[in-house]
């Protein structure tokens, strides 16, 4: 390709990219003032093998 | 059987038809399903995403399973005419519950009187998933939060088994020798005592009691049952009740009503909601009301 044809794609690489952030701006805009960011993950306990019997006990926790 | 501790209780995991090995799978699954919903949810991290929508000003964009989870909770506040009320955060923090029991002892002097809180004065954006709480309202899930994440460690379980979250429970299936899984009641007058054992099949049960989530504020005794009728702890003619119900959520949401609205009105209110129970008096009488099949 020529260097007229290298600017060209360049160009058109550049437009692509605006037109892409132009649109992501636009739809993913902030609708508000704050955004809940998560905490970091946290460890999940490790379960332990019980022999209980298997039955449930109502209790209030 | 495989146990972890999280949201403050004993969590228990069953399912006899598996492998041993498909069983620990299924425990370590629902461990991370636990603590991931604790990590986000509890109001008493201060990191959680709860607690920064508790702490924030003017309007917030919340995560998707946040947004579900308050759609879910007006749900609930709407068919139970308000008697179910997430709105409550405030109300558990003035009269002591600032802090898991965990900690130690809640008790204090004279308990605050916080402004009354109404979920319904939180402007809530469902498909635009925005928030507008009132300086006032602090939004407490654990009314219905545990049972839910029961209901979803259930999901996971490819055989029949068992979810107990400190009385929360699920039990898909008809349990061990196909009889139903057996459910002890406990009295609450006294933990070591059972009044009667339920055989329940591919049902979830949930119980509220104040005797465990007690305290002492000042010369009384407050609890977490929270009427949001008045922001203070509840006073009902009932010790305990243990709702019967399709999920282990709305047993949950179901024993918190009728606990409030008391033996007589909460009896019929129970079965005009197609659930069943074991209501216990604060005089020791025990009412099973529904379709309930006792051992």
């Amino acid at each position: 390709m020529t260097t007229t044809d290298w600017r060209l794609v360049a160009i058109a690489v550049i437009a692509g990219v605006y037109t892409v952030s132009w649109r992501g701006i636009a739809f993913e805009a902030p609708r508000a003032a704050a955004v809940i960011t998560s905490a970091p993950r946290a460890r999940a306990p490790v379960p332990v093998r019980t022999s209980r019997p298997l039955r449930v006990r109502t209790r209030s926790s | 059987m495989w146990t972890f501790r999280a949201m403050g209780t004993e969590i228990t995991v069953a399912a006899p038809a598996l492998a041993g090995s498909a069983e620990e799978h299924l425990a370590t699954r629902v461990a991370e399903l636990f603590a991931d919903t604790e990590r986000r949810f509890s109001r008493f991290r201060h990191d959680s995403e709860l607690s920064v929508l508790n702490a924030s000003a003017g309007s917030v964009t919340v995560s998707a399973e946040l947004a579900r989870l308050l759609a879910v909770a007006r749900a609930h506040v709407a068919w139970t005419d308000g008697l179910f009320d997430p709105a409550i955060g405030g109300a558990l923090e003035a009269a002591g519950y600032d802090r898991p029991f965990e900690t130690g002892r809640l008790d204090r002097g004279t308990p605050a009187h916080p402004a009354p809180a109404r979920f319904a004065d939180v402007h809530f954006d469902e498909s635009a998933r925005v928030v507008v709480r009132p300086a006032h309202v602090r939004i407490d899930l654990a009314g219905f939060l545990k049972g839910r994440t029961v209901d979803r460690a259930a999901a996971l379980a490819p055989a029949p088994a068992m979810i107990d979250a400190g009385g929360d429970a699920r039990l898909v299936g008809d349990g061990p020798g196909g009889r139903g899984w057996p459910v002890d009641v406990e009295d609450p007058a006294d933990a070591r005592r059972v009044l009667l054992t339920l055989h329940v099949h591919d049902r979830a049960v949930a119980t509220s009691a104040p005797n465990r989530r007690s305290w002492r504020t000042g010369d009384s005794i407050a609890h977490h049952l929270i009427d949001p009728r008045t922001g203070a702890p509840a006073s009902s003619d009932l010790a305990q009740v243990t709702a019967i119900a399709d999920t282990a959520e709305r047993a949950d949401v179901l024993a918190k009503v009728v606990f409030l609205l008391g033996r007589d009105a909460g009896a019929s209110w129970l079965v005009e909601h197609g659930a069943a129970g074991v209501l216990v008096g604060c005089d020791g009488r025990v009412e099973v009301v529904g379709g309930v099949e006792r051992a």
